[in-house]
């Protein structure tokens, strides 16, 4: 259980992460709004997306440790990125929204992570 | 074959030439290394699967092992039927095999094995597991194809290949950052390069680290010429670099053996665990070495990168003096042997449990669809408008391209699944089955070139797609009928590996039948046969 939840939390961190970077590019903005964002505002995604990203390490270093976390990290940042990209392709709105998710379970998943 | 414009020029031009033309002709056993040796990643899981009958191995049989006395039974059958042998070994029951079991080579150096009772030394009738590589075929076919020395250097020379692929394919991708999420589905040539890119930079950091790491594993093969100027023998380099004593050459000079149990007393008050193997060099001989090995640690610990040894006591054969000692739990040897093992355990991918091994399935199916995509992008373009690279022969090169692109692809996918079918539909008491399968793999995969050059090339991609969908979703099935377990018979026994493989190949089923739907009926009158 211990093991699922630490997979979990990392998941829904590093694609929420992909999700910040990818919403502040101005084709894919454009895809859930009319307009691109304004340069702060665009600054701003792309900062929550890192803070994101380093939350998704910080779990994996948290549940396996320096040495296998560190590999770990990129694997699931891969695997993140790909459903990103796969979901966004088809329905950019529910992809954008499942990036929420982890915004939202982040306190429960830090608290679990002690 | 080189067009005027990206013969000369700039830099870009000419890398994105180098890319197209080296990872066409090298993608296609690019992607043959790459999808079995994603499929390797389960090894265990599958060779299990293969094996159904392998729980009457583990049934214990005796209450308790006397490992002195099995130790003793074993030498005894060893004196007795190979005393002139280069090498013995004997596994302790215990793992996956209740027998005591006994290895050695014979006056041919074939290697030969028996399972005696623990408690008797009675020899036990032949194993009646079915005999098969399992997962080791899908390792050994994506690093030597079985084709021994040769096919390592053909996957080194193809590994080097797809590293500059790899950073021509950086140098061709010009909005590498701003393509990033980019994948515009339903949009021809436009949709395989998206896919091509996406699934290939998403990636890249894995790319990066399994080419490279398997290339540098062969080191010694591929870059032999420091160790052979310095060493008298390979072994002697890594003896050194272990920091063991070295390899004892036979001498010629008969010496009778040191008894062996009470080696293994001593050894296992040294390492502080029960042995698990013993192995004897040069039995009989003046240079006779043993070495006793302690268990790996099984499940480990997933926050570690390098393995927990097992430890080993060596011991000089005649006189069981000790030469040396590994404690368990220990590193052995130099930085060099760490960073080495680094290497081999980021590319074996054996720590970090099962969730690593996913990780690297799916990055690894990644880097095989990066490959398919790549070789498939190339026809693609030039089904659009022949670019005539080949003058008047261009027609029938891309013919050939075409052939060649369904049998490596679709074509290997098939004879993996088929290498299942073969695993439960071979009798098992076929003489030669381990080969047996072998050969009906590389049968199949040579009959889809055949029926790729048959066929025109839509028609040939949905027929063996849907065959492999087939053949994957009817796998369970298959099972069903031969062994009588399913996936639910599996999961009520705790069975997770087996229930596994299963529900892989139904899911990778699914895939094959969606793909197979999704290529195009042929366009053009006349196309189709």
């Amino acid at each position: 259980m211990d093991m699922a939840m630490a997979i979990l939390s990392v998941l829904l961190t590093a694609y929420a992460g992909m999700a910040g970077l990818c919403v502040a590019m101005d084709r894919h903005a454009r895809q859930l709004r009319q307009r691109p964002w304004s340069l702060p505002v665009r600054r701003c995604w792309q900062a929550l997306g890192s803070l994101f990203l380093g939350l998704a390490l910080f779990f994996c270093l948290r549940h396996w440790g320096v040495s296998v976390g560190l590999v770990c990290w990129p694997g699931f940042l891969s695997v993140a990125a790909l459903a990103l990209v796969g979901g966004w392709a088809y329905r950019p709105r529910l992809a954008a929204g499942l990036a929420l998710l982890a915004p939202a379970l982040l306190p429960g998943l830090l608290w679990l992570a002690g | 074959m080189t067009r005027s414009a990206e013969r000369g020029g700039s830099f870009r031009p000419s890398m994105a030439w180098l890319h197209t033309w080296g990872g066409l002709w090298a993608g296609w056993l690019l992607f043959a290394i790459f999808f079995t040796g994603t499929l390797g990643v389960f090894d265990d899981a599958i060779t299990r699967w293969m094996k159904p009958e392998a729980e009457a191995l583990d049934r214990p049989l005796v209450e308790k092992v006397d490992a002195v006395q099995a130790v003793d039974l074993a030498e005894a059958y060893l004196q007795r039927v190979a005393p002139a042998s280069h090498f013995w070994s004997i596994g302790l029951p215990g793992g996956e095999d209740a027998a005591l079991r006994v290895f050695w080579q014979d006056a041919n150096d074939v290697f030969q094995q028996a399972r005696l009772h623990p408690a008797t030394g009675a020899v036990l009738p032949g194993p009646r597991v079915r005999e098969t590589e399992g997962g080791h075929h899908f390792v050994h076919m994506h690093f030597e194809f079985h084709a021994g020395m040769a096919g390592v250097w053909l996957v080194g020379a193809l590994t080097v290949a797809m590293l500059v692929a790899l950073l021509t394919g950086i140098v061709t991708h010009k909005r590498i950052f701003k393509d990033f999420f980019t994948f515009r589905p339903r949009k021809g040539q436009r949709s395989w390069l998206d896919a091509h890119n996406a699934v290939a930079v998403l990636t890249l950091p894995f790319q990066f680290m399994i080419a490279y790491s398997g290339l540098v594993l062969f080191y010694p093969t591929y870059l032999p010429a420091a160790l052979a100027v310095h060493y008298p023998a390979p072994d002697a380099f890594f003896a050194e670099l272990r920091q063991e004593p070295p390899h004892r050459e036979e001498t010629g000079v008969a010496a009778p053996l040191t008894r062996l149990s009470p080696l293994l007393v001593q050894a296992e008050a040294v390492l502080d665990r029960a042995a698990s193997f013993v192995v004897v060099e040069h039995p009989g001989d003046s240079s006779a070495s043993v070495k006793v090995w302690g268990p790996v640690d099984e499940g480990g610990d997933e926050s570690r990168l390098l393995p927990l040894e097992g430890g080993h006591v060596l011991f000089d054969g005649v006189t069981a003096d000790v030469l040396h000692v590994l404690l368990p739990r220990h590193a052995s040897g130099s930085a060099v042997i760490t960073l080495g093992d680094a290497l081999h355990e980021l590319h074996y991918a054996e720590f970090g449990g099962y969730t690593v091994r996913w990780l690297y399935f799916l990055s690894g199916m990644a880097g095989a669809a990066m490959m398919a995509t790549g070789s498939l992008l190339f026809m693609v373009k030039r089904r659009q408008k022949s670019l005539q690279e080949f003058g008047w022969h261009t027609p029938r090169v891309y013919r050939l391209i075409d052939v060649l692109n369904v049998g490596a692809i679709a074509g290997l996918m098939l004879a993996c699944i088929a290498f299942f079918w073969f695993n439960r539909l071979l009798p098992v008491a076929m003489p030669g089955r381990e080969r047996g399968e072998v050969i009906g793999f590389f049968l199949v995969w040579m009959l889809a070139f055949a029926h790729a050059a048959w066929r025109r090339p839509p028609r040939a991609w949905t027929e063996q797609l849907r065959t492999m969908a087939l053949l994957c979703l009817a796998l369970p099935l298959l099972n069903a009928v031969t062994t009588g377990d399913s996936v639910f018979t599996y999961l009520r026994a705790g069975d997770s590996l087996r229930a596994g493989v299963e529900l892989t190949a139904v899911a990778l089923g699914l895939l094959a039948a969606w793909a197979a739907m999704k290529v195009k009926p042929p366009r053009s009158p006349g196309a189709a046969p």
